[in-house]
């Protein structure tokens, strides 16, 4: 069973996407505080990421990844502007990541998590 | 005429004589001593016809030409040269022929002249050849008339020489005496009885002798009683088919004799040959008849230098000189005859000239040479002559020149000598600028300069002798009784004064001139000089002068500026106003003969406080332009602000130019208060719209900020809605699923709505701000890219999708292009609901057309004027943000294109899209 981290500051999302997860058959945990996350983030397989969050933003998280050479796939979720765009300026600032707007979540994550896990 | 000795009868036989009359051709006998000893009729009509005595003596003909005869006769040659008698002013040309006549011992006891006028036809000249021949043989015949009596042999010899003859012609050879014979005979057309009987006839008047002319047609008859019985010899001429003469001489058979008439008559047949048949004779007899009469025949007696000289084998040999030569060069007869006239060259001539002469003179249709040649004498003295040099030609070539020498000499150095002395005046009087008149005492003209011709258009030949006074003198101040004094008296009290006149040229022109004339001699005689300067252009500069001063005191006067003129007086120590225009007077309210001729700071108080005086000062002790801008003038009577200009004059005066601004300072000032005010109006105004601008700005930032915060805000539950309405979808209770399912897919469908509402606001405020990412894109990939997006919808309404796209490859941004393409076939969807979407993309040279088209409601045109505009919905009720539209226009202009749309209410919808290629 694929194991995912979900980085989100918002409980109600975090709860409603690992209960998502798991009706689709993967082992999800969430952390609310980025920071603690990070720690964690070796131990799995696709890390879903939130962009916008008040202690420790998406951007940030990412140059933590980028500086530990993290190999695991991010999936980052955002609100905010348009997903192509985003993708395409952290893509060029940290390291290849897919980007998927937080209102596509019902529809499109579990397609794009089974495309960056090559299920 | 002298009676002829009995040896001279022998020759000149009564025979002889009879013959000679007979001929119709002057023919004269002349005897060594040159005197005529016989004449015939003809001759003696010449001699009348020059209204000369018949027993002219031959001396009176040109003696230098007898002497050519005679040269060539006495050495036994026969001649034939042209004369050209000058009696009485006719001149008459002749031909002359002259025939020696021998005597027992062959010598040339007299000469035969033989004259023929040479007007008469060519024909003449053949029959005078003949005559001459025939007058030989007559001699000879009868100097053959004594002796032998056999004769047969000698005929048949004779026949013999004839029959090789060709030229001969028709030849009769008969036999008189008892039993008459025709020896021979040519065919002339006459039967051989004919001939005989003719003969015959002859025969019985024995003592007959018979000339027969066939061309004049007629008979002369001629008694000889000497004649008794002979042989008959008949000649018979024949030219062109036309007889010349027939000929019939009698003798007495004597063999040795005859023999000697055989020789003469072959001698004969020789010649009347070539002379009637060779063309070339013709031709050197025309010749000569030329080269004789231009030659100079007074030869030895002349008082011009002549030679003669011989060319023989291409060299000039003098054969010949008269005394002349003699005087003239200093050499002797002896020292120059044979020699190359070579020896009289100075070598001072250039040899070009020298060619130039030889080719005329050996031309053969020049002849002739003319020049001047600088010669030497014996004694090396050089000596200028003028040659003259003709040619005769004998046989086609150059045979004799005679050459004439005029000594010039003493004619070219005197004419050296004026020449120089005339070029000496020529050039004193040419050189000068003045025009120079000389003239006599009656007032004509005698003698004008160059100057003179340049100035009256008259050249000197055309007035020398003309009246002076009528001719030029425009004004005629001179009235005609003072003239006539002059010309009687020569007093007139113009001489030697300078007066100012008019003069009238050639054209017309009248000259204004200074003239003065005066009277000097040469050799006793009075004349006038009288010098003329053309003083237009001084009258024309000081005319000038006086309109110009008018100008300039009209400018002084009239200027816009005041304007005093000053000079400064040391003793005074101060500025003397010498004039003062209208202007200044009116701005410094003095009267101009008030202020004449006073001293400057008396009239204007002021100038020494504003340092106008000083500048003055300055300015006439510099030279250099003084300003003074700007300045109050005041002195208690008036006041005002001045601009001076000071400047210094050649003449050492000082003139001060002066405006007064008072009235320009007060508008300045007005103008200036202006400005400011403006200027400061127009800055509060522009602070007030800047901030407002800013305001706006400020505004549309958290306008702006909003949206996106709020639009964030509704982002994350409508996304916690949307994950757990899919997650509440499997979990319906038992017994209930139908309903269930029928709530979550309302509540789902209203959450779409709203995630999509959210996501097309968001992404209209990103647009504005966002880069273009260019990248080559393959149209139909993006086409079905949109269409796998929207076909579940499409399928789910029941709509058809067409699409016609021709392979197009574009630069434009990817994401950018689907977000607008999935835009129009949204929209076609959302209003469309039977029918088909169509799509559609083609190609042109720099522009690519995308086009999408539906059967849906339809706009009217005041709806489709409004689509574009944020949040504009036809119908409040319809679905969707209103900003669809906006996000697809924004897009197409980021690209550089444009978007047009068709519409028609009810029918459908298309909207064309054009893009730039690259």
């Amino acid at each position: 069973m694929k194991k995912i981290l979900i980085i989100e500051d918002e409980a109600d999302v975090a709860e409603s996407i690992k209960m998502l997860l798991e009706m689709n058959g993967y082992k999800a945990d969430y952390n609310l505080n980025p920071k603690a996350a990070i720690k964690k983030a070796k131990g799995y397989d696709l890390i879903l990421l939130d962009i916008m969050m008040p202690v420790m933003s998406g951007r940030e998280v990412l140059a933590e990844f980028k500086k530990m050479k993290l190999k695991v796939p991010v999936l980052v979720v955002t609100a905010v502007g348009m997903p192509f765009e985003v993708e395409r300026e952290l893509s060029a600032k940290y390291f290849p990541v897919r980007v998927l707007p937080k209102t596509s979540i019902h529809t499109d994550l579990i397609k794009e998590i089974k495309k960056i896990l090559k299920e | 005429m002298r009676i002829l000795t009995i040896e001279e009868k022998k020759i000149i036989t009564p025979l002889f004589k009879s013959i000679v009359e007979k001929i119709p051709i002057g023919i004269g006998v002349i005897d060594k001593s040159g005197d005529l000893v016989l004449t015939n009729k003809k001759m003696k009509r010449i001699f009348l016809y020059f209204g000369q005595k018949t027993n002219l003596n031959v001396r009176l003909v040109e003696e230098e030409l007898l002497q050519k005869i005679i040269n060539d006769i006495w050495t036994g040659k026969e001649s034939i040269i042209d004369l050209e008698f000058n009696i009485k002013g006719i001149i008459k040309n002749f031909k002359a022929i002259t025939v020696p006549i021998t005597n027992e011992k062959k010598e040339i006891s007299f000469v035969m002249l033989i004259l023929h006028e040479r007007t008469k036809e060519i024909q003449d000249i053949k029959r005078l050849s003949i005559a001459k021949e025939v007058m030989k043989t007559a001699k000879l015949i009868d100097i053959a008339l004594e002796g032998k009596e056999e004769v047969d042999e000698m005929l048949e010899s004779l026949v013999a020489v004839f029959r090789k003859n060709p030229y001969l012609g028709c030849v009769h050879i008969l036999k008189y005496g008892e039993n008459p014979k025709l020896y021979y005979y040519s065919s002339t057309g006459q039967s051989k009885s004919e001939i005989f009987s003719y003969y015959k006839k002859f025969h019985l008047k024995k003592d007959m002798l018979i000339v027969h002319d066939i061309t004049k047609g007629e008979y002369s008859q001629h008694r000889e009683t000497t004649v008794r019985s002979h042989f008959g010899l008949i000649l018979k001429l024949k030219y062109r088919n036309k007889d010349y003469g027939i000929l019939t001489l009698h003798f007495k058979p004597d063999v040795k004799l005859f023999l000697d008439a055989v020789k003469a008559f072959k001698e004969i047949a020789s010649n009347i040959s070539k002379m009637i048949y060779s063309k070339e004779i013709e031709k050197i007899e025309i010749e000569r008849l030329k080269e004789l009469k231009r030659m100079d025949i007074g030869f030895k007696a002349s008082a011009v230098c002549r030679l003669l000289v011989k060319y023989e084998n291409k060299e000039p040999k003098i054969i010949k000189v008269n005394d002349a030569f003699k005087k003239l060069y200093g050499y002797s007869e002896k020292e120059v005859i044979g020699k190359n006239p070579r020896i009289l060259k100075s070598g001072l001539i250039p040899k070009a000239k020298y060619k130039e002469m030889w080719r005329s003179i050996l031309d053969k249709n020049i002849r002739h040479w003319e020049g001047e040649i600088v010669n030497k004498r014996k004694n090396g003295e050089l000596i200028t002559v003028k040659l003259i040099i003709d040619t005769i030609f004998e046989n086609g070539e150059p045979k004799y020149f005679f050459a004439n020498h005029v000594d010039i000499t003493e004619q070219m150095r005197l004419l050296h000598e004026i020449n120089k002395q005339n070029e000496k005046l020529a050039a004193i009087l040419n050189s000068s600028l003045d025009a120079i008149i000389v003239g006599d005492r009656k007032l004509r003209f005698e003698m004008v300069n160059t100057s003179f011709e340049k100035m009256t258009g008259y050249s000197a030949s055309e007035i020398i002798g003309k009246d002076i006074h009528d001719l030029l003198m425009a004004k005629k101040d001179i009235n005609k009784k003072r003239l006539k004094k002059f010309k009687k008296t020569g007093k007139i009290d113009i001489l030697g004064k300078q007066v100012e006149t008019e003069i009238i040229t050639k054209d017309k022109k009248i000259i204004p001139v200074e003239l003065s004339v005066n009277k000097f001699k040469i050799d006793n005689d009075e004349k006038l000089v009288a010098i003329m300067r053309n003083i237009a252009e001084r009258k024309r500069l000081e005319n000038e002068i006086i309109a110009k001063e008018k100008f300039y005191q009209e400018i002084f006067e009239h200027s816009d500026d005041g304007i005093i003129v000053a000079y400064y007086d040391s003793k005074i120590g101060d500025f003397i106003i010498k004039d003062i225009n209208k202007r200044a007077c009116e701005i410094s309210k003095v009267r101009k003969e008030e202020a004449i001729g006073k001293a400057a700071r008396e009239i204007f108080k002021g100038i020494e406080k504003i340092g106008l005086y000083q500048k003055a000062r300055a300015g006439i002790q510099s030279g250099k332009a003084e300003y003074l801008h700007d300045v109050f003038y005041s002195d208690g009577r008036i006041s005002g602000w001045r601009d001076y200009y000071i400047f210094r004059l050649t003449t050492d005066e000082v003139v001060v130019m002066y405006r007064d601004i008072t009235e320009r300072k007060e508008m300045e000032k007005l103008k200036e208060n202006y400005r400011i005010k403006l200027e400061q109006e127009v800055k509060e105004k522009t602070q007030q719209i800047n901030q407002q601008l800013e305001q706006i700005e400020q505004l549309q930032k958290a306008k702006d900020e909003f949206i996106r915060n709020m639009t964030h805000e509704l982002k994350t539950p409508t996304s916690v809605i949307l994950t757990n309405l899919e997650m509440l979808k499997q979990m319906a209770p038992i017994g209930k699923e139908k309903e269930w399912l029928k709530m979550i897919e309302m509540l789902h469908r209203n959450a779409e709505r709203l995630k999509n509402s959210i996501d097309q606001i968001l992404n209209l405020t990103r647009l504005s701000a966002i880069q273009l990412n260019k990248e080559r894109i393959i149209l139909d990939d993006i086409v079905n890219q949109v269409y796998n997006d929207y076909s579940p919808l499409m399928m789910k309404k029941g709509l058809q999708f067409k699409k016609d796209v021709e392979p197009i490859v574009i630069m434009a941004d990817k994401n950018l292009l689907i977000l607008l393409l999935s835009n129009l076939v949204s929209n076609a969807i959302k209003f469309t609901n039977e029918g088909e979407i169509k799509l559609e993309a083609k190609s042109y040279d720099h522009t690519i057309m995308i086009a999408v088209e539906d059967t849906g409601i339809g706009m009217t045109e005041e709806e489709r004027s409004h689509i574009f505009e944020k949040f504009y919905k036809a119908d409040p009720n319809s679905p969707g943000t209103g900003i669809g539209l906006t996000i697809v226009k924004e897009i197409v202009e980021k690209h550089g294109g444009k978007i047009e749309v068709k519409s028609q209410k009810g029918k459908g919808t298309r909207f064309e899209i054009y893009l730039p290629r690259e």
